[in-house]
């Protein structure tokens, strides 16, 4: 009987375990594999160069200005949209008149497809007829050139992911503190704590298990975010916005050198990886489960 | 789509998914064979031979294209050619590229005159020197053209719409700032009127004198380093990290760090039909769709060739030609090419030229009555061909060398928006080059030499 | 909106009370915020209604409303690609896609949560780390690997790569884990009875988060795009949003007008099933975070 169940969990998982298998866990092995060598997708043949495309990109500076400014990314994004998030969540968590409303108003971003999100800010930016430069202009501010400033577009970038962000953040926050235990806060009232001592002392632990779900599927949201760079930068301008996604896809599909987007491949997932398990081994010591 | 292709879809969805997903994709089960893009074929030319052809052509230009194919498809009967846009050049040729590794290609596409050169590096071109005959061959286009897509007595690229960068200025504001009706005649002769420009109140506020685009930033840029008396190449060989190329990259970053005259723009078309800049530089190409934004506009546009720099001219040639695809079916390559027949004849090159701006391909299309018409009663049409006798072909680093046009404007993007120095950027862009120029000396030495 | 109205619930939590007798701004500065959070987020998308209404020749002046107010936008989107076709690609990747997704986790869940397997936790384990592995990292694979099979260009091609799961199978078996007792114990009877167990008591009783699962599985299938982008190459097989990239590439800026009015299309249908379902979607979401 116990081997039947068995059995039966093997079916059960079966097609998920294919479906992964074929199509998350072998792009990671060939990608592997295509990285020792050097193919251009057109010949018949993948010469194998063994680790020289890893040499080649560890000695080039650009590369490591794409690893900065991936970092830099997803670290500014995660970071800003978990403390503005949770301010914003404390500010929904209040009685006030309108709030489901908003709730649900800055949560519709979430939603929205990348590709017309893009094209929204696109316009938005534009330093000529945009709507920030509309709103700047009054203000006796000139409009940066966003996404043609190298300085400017990373943060544009930044901003339109926030904005795409926020309200989920925000939202998954506020379901944390809503179940937030009241007898614990009498408690400590009752001891005389103030509002910043329970905030430090009880909500942030309390929320932990939420800060960790949030940290983790910010972190690989925004290394999934290429959508909004490809209809926004294409990378650019210069490499001012290639983060490692893009690079991976300018590698593949547009450089056709399936040698230093199988390389940039596994760069990416080992770092994604050393990141998600350090979250997790950070979080087991820190995160408070009730 | 019609329903007949609908359920082609769905039942071969169908049967592939019964075929098993892993197994399937760890035994890399494809055939032999190369298939067809299919799209739709409306009801009166089912039955004819379908010609799938891709291009990169947008907005009035899609259209013109459409008129010519809708033309060619009614004028006979045994051929249906089929449009399918893919994008720019770029994703076009990496759609073909795709599309040969999945075998199911179209016949005809669009290639540039960078483009090409990877597909025939990569031997996914048909040469159709076998497909000329007295009618029509090499003798029929413009010389250069052709010349710049035969390699080794074969010619692999028939030229379609070919271009070169061509100056364009905004005459309001050229009067309105007491300039002469006439583009620069050189750079020096562009910064110092530059302020001028600057001055002029449009509704706006005031307008920059020059706009940037940032692809193909690194063909508006030959100009520059020519001019200036480099290359990016000769050969194989990189030079963007020499003097001469420093030395002009080092004046723009002038222009636009110091004098705050010109800058980099997603939108340079748009930036100046809606007078943002008082200059351009754009593709001849863009001549029909510039003039109709000036004309919403509210001004008239004045072209020019590009500026000099002490006496000395450089203008590469540019643009895009059809290239058929080797591995499709014999009867569908000869169809492809009898398109290109119809395209070659020179009323409908000249038919082409006049929508687009596109420079005539065809000898005598120069002579089109309608053409000369045009020409005589509007001369920016006629300025790129003039300009014509005194361009060339790039050096051969941006049209060979895998990725070097996108590296290439990348750097120059950088150049254009940041604060990073001529040197640092184009020393790290010859360094970049140069191995990647070495990777494909085999290669080419094969198929050049 | 039914949205406001369907969480009138929580405004009775007694965290609320809470919160509201100490904050240093003040109730009118607690409005003021919380108008700004609504505007930041609301405005883009009033922009992109507002400019797909604009006639073209206006679009380049800034204006709160349009001046003349236009519809020939959406006439001129639809007519510029076959965009009808793009929603029937749409619609059917999607309804597909999460679907046979939504069995996949369904599945596997109930044998994680239900049923007994040796070092059943590091398969558990082994599954989630797929989701660490990113879009960009199986693009080039995955082409090659459909191309193996013929499917470029299929909607096998389009939908079949994507329905492996990860996150919604996390979910639900979270979700049937808080279940009580009695579930598992009749979970625990011979093994045949485990498809009528999932079918008749599990699966009525996660409703609510079966519906939440669907219902992100739809906006993810819907919203996907350099996928469909790589894995089609005809206008008969894109998608919506690669329709857009598309239209955007024909019309290039030239045309903001239609290209508003094409985005409108993208964003519309999620956003009305939004607005109908948030509140399956918002407590399905959080339920993931704070029962992780």
């Amino acid at each position: 009987m116990r081997r039947r169940e068995y059995l039966l969990f093997l079916a059960f998982v079966a097609p998920n375990v294919v479906l992964l298998g074929v199509f998350a866990y072998w792009p990671v092995v060939y990608n592997g594999y295509l990285s020792l060598t050097s193919w251009d997708l057109l010949s018949p043949t993948k010469p194998f160069v063994g680790l020289a495309n890893y040499a080649d990109m560890f000695t080039d500076p650009d590369f490591y200005s794409v690893l900065v400014r991936t970092v830099l990314f997803s670290g500014v994004v995660v970071v800003v949209s978990m403390v503005a998030g949770l301010a914003i969540a404390l500010l929904l968590n209040q009685a006030l008149g309108g709030r489901n409303f908003v709730r649900t108003m800055s949560f519709a971003p979430h939603i929205l497809s990348g590709a017309a999100i893009g094209t929204i800010w696109l316009f938005i930016f534009d330093p000529s007829y945009g709507l920030l430069k509309a709103l700047l202009t009054p203000l006796g501010v000139a409009s940066p050139a966003w996404m043609t400033d190298s300085a400017w577009a990373l943060p544009g970038l930044i901003i339109v992911y926030l904005w795409k962000n926020l309200g989920f953040v925000a939202v998954v926050y506020l379901a944390g503190l809503q179940g937030l235990p009241t007898d614990l806060y009498e408690a400590a009232r009752i001891d005389g704590a103030g509002a910043w001592t329970l905030f430090r002392r009880l909500t942030l632990p309390l929320l932990s298990p939420v800060t960790f779900f949030i940290a983790i599927t910010s972190v690989i949201g925004t290394f999934q975010a290429f959508d909004i760079i490809a209809i926004m930068t294409g990378g650019g301008p210069g490499d001012a916005t290639t983060t490692l996604s893009w690079y991976v896809y300018q590698q593949a599909f547009q450089a056709l050198d399936a040698g230093h987007a199988g390389a940039g491949a596994i760069v990416m997932f080992v770092i994604l990886l050393a990141i998600t398990g350090a979250q997790a081994r950070f979080m087991e010591r820190r995160v408070h489960y009730r | 789509m019609t329903g007949n292709d609908m359920s082609r879809w769905s039942r071969r969805g169908f049967l592939a998914t019964l075929g098993g997903v892993g197994m399937g994709a760890l035994a890399g089960c494809g055939g032999s064979a190369y298939t067809q893009v299919i799209g739709a074929t409306p009801r009166e030319y089912r039955g004819r031979t379908h010609v799938v052809a891709w291009h990169s052509f947008g907005g009035i230009l899609q259209e013109a294209l459409q008129k010519l194919i809708d033309e060619f498809n009614q004028s006979q009967n045994g051929i249906f050619v089929e449009a399918q846009f893919q994008g720019s050049y770029e994703q076009t040729m990496q759609k073909v590229a795709a599309a040969i590794i999945a075998k199911q290609i179209p016949d005809l596409a669009v290639f540039s005159e960078i483009t090409w050169r990877k597909m025939h590096l990569a031997d996914a071109l048909e040469p159709v020197n076998s497909y000329f005959d007295d009618r029509l061959g090499p003798h029929t286009y413009i010389d250069q053209f052709i010349e710049e897509g035969t390699v080794q007595g074969r010619t692999w690229w028939i030229p379609f719409a070919r271009s070169t960068p061509l100056f364009y200025y905004n005459k309001q504001i050229f009067s309105r700032a007491g300039l002469p009706a006439r583009a620069p005649r050189s750079w020096e002769e562009f910064r110092e009127w530059a302020p001028a420009m600057m001055k002029v109140k449009g509704k706006g506020g005031t307008p920059k004198a020059f706009a940037m685009g940032g692809t193909y930033a690194s063909w508006y840029f030959q100009n520059n380093v020519w001019v200036w008396g480099g290359n990016f190449s000769k050969g194989l060989d990189i030079s963007i990290g020499d003097e001469p190329a420093l030395a002009a990259g080092r004046w723009m970053v002038d222009f636009i760090r110091k004098d705050r005259a010109a800058y980099l723009s997603q939108t340079p078309d748009i930036d100046f039909g809606q007078g943002v800049t008082a200059c351009t530089v754009l593709s001849t190409g863009s001549l029909k769709n510039t003039s109709e934004l000036a004309k919403a506009g509210g001004f008239e546009i004045g072209t020019g060739f590009l500026p000099e720099h002490e006496g000395a001219f450089g203008c590469p040639t540019g643009g895009s030609g059809f290239g058929i695809l080797r591995d499709a079916p014999a009867e569908r390559k000869q169809a492809a090419f009898e398109f290109l027949r119809f395209l070659a004849q020179p009323a409908k090159s000249a038919q082409w030229t006049m929508a687009s701006g596109y420079l005539p391909v065809v000898k005598a299309a120069q002579k089109d009555p309608k053409l000369v018409a045009l020409t005589k009663q509007d001369d920016n049409f006629s300025t790129a061909l003039r300009q014509l006798p005194k361009t060339k072909p790039q050096d051969l680093v941006r049209p060979l060398v895998s990725n070097a046009g996108y590296m290439m404007d990348v750097g120059l993007q950088k150049l254009y928006s940041s604060t990073e120095s001529v040197d640092a950027v184009f020393g790290r862009l010859q360094k970049q080059l140069q191995s990647r120029a070495d990777l494909i000396e085999e290669s080419y030495t094969k198929h050049y030499k | 909106m039914s949205a406001v109205v369907g969480s009138r619930r929580e405004t009775s939590n007694n965290t609320t009370s809470r919160g509201t007798r100490r904050n240093p701004l003040g109730r009118g500065g607690l409005y003021v915020l919380l108008v700004v959070v609504g505007l930041v987020a609301v405005i883009p998308i009033y922009w992109l209604l507002s400019a797909s209404v604009t006639p073209s020749g206006e679009i380049f002046q800034f204006q709160w409303f349009p001046l003349h107010w236009v519809w020939d936008n959406y006439p001129a989107a639809w007519a510029s690609a076959p965009f009808g076709r793009f929603y029937v690609n749409s619609i059917v990747v999607t309804l597909a896609g999460a679907l046979i997704q939504i069995c996949v986790a369904v599945l596997s869940s109930y044998a994680f949560a239900y049923l007994r397997f040796p070092a059943k936790n590091l398969v558990f384990l082994i599954f989630l780390g797929a989701m660490m592995v990113p879009g960009a990292v199986v693009l080039l694979p995955n082409y090659l690997t459909i191309a193996n099979l013929g499917w470029v260009n299929t909607y096998a091609g389009l939908v079949i790569p994507g329905v492996g799961s990860v996150f919604a199978m996390f979910l639900l078996r979270q979700h049937m884990m808080t279940l009580p007792g009695e579930v598992s114990e009749a979970a625990k009877v011979d093994g045949a009875g485990h498809l009528r167990i999932l079918w008749s008591i599990i699966l009525p009783m996660s409703r609510p988060m079966v519906v939440t699962v669907v219902v992100i599985a739809l906006v993810e299938k819907w919203n996907d795009f350099i996928w469909p982008l790589v894995a089609t190459s005809t206008d008969s097989m894109r998608t919506l949003p690669v329709g857009l990239l598309m239209l955007k590439n024909v019309e290039g800026f030239t045309n903001w007008g239609a290209v508003m009015a094409a985005t409108v299309f993208v964003v519309l249908p999620p956003l009305v099933v939004f607005f109908f379902a948030q509140r399956q979607i918002i407590a399905g979401l959080t339920q993931g975070a704070t029962k992780g």
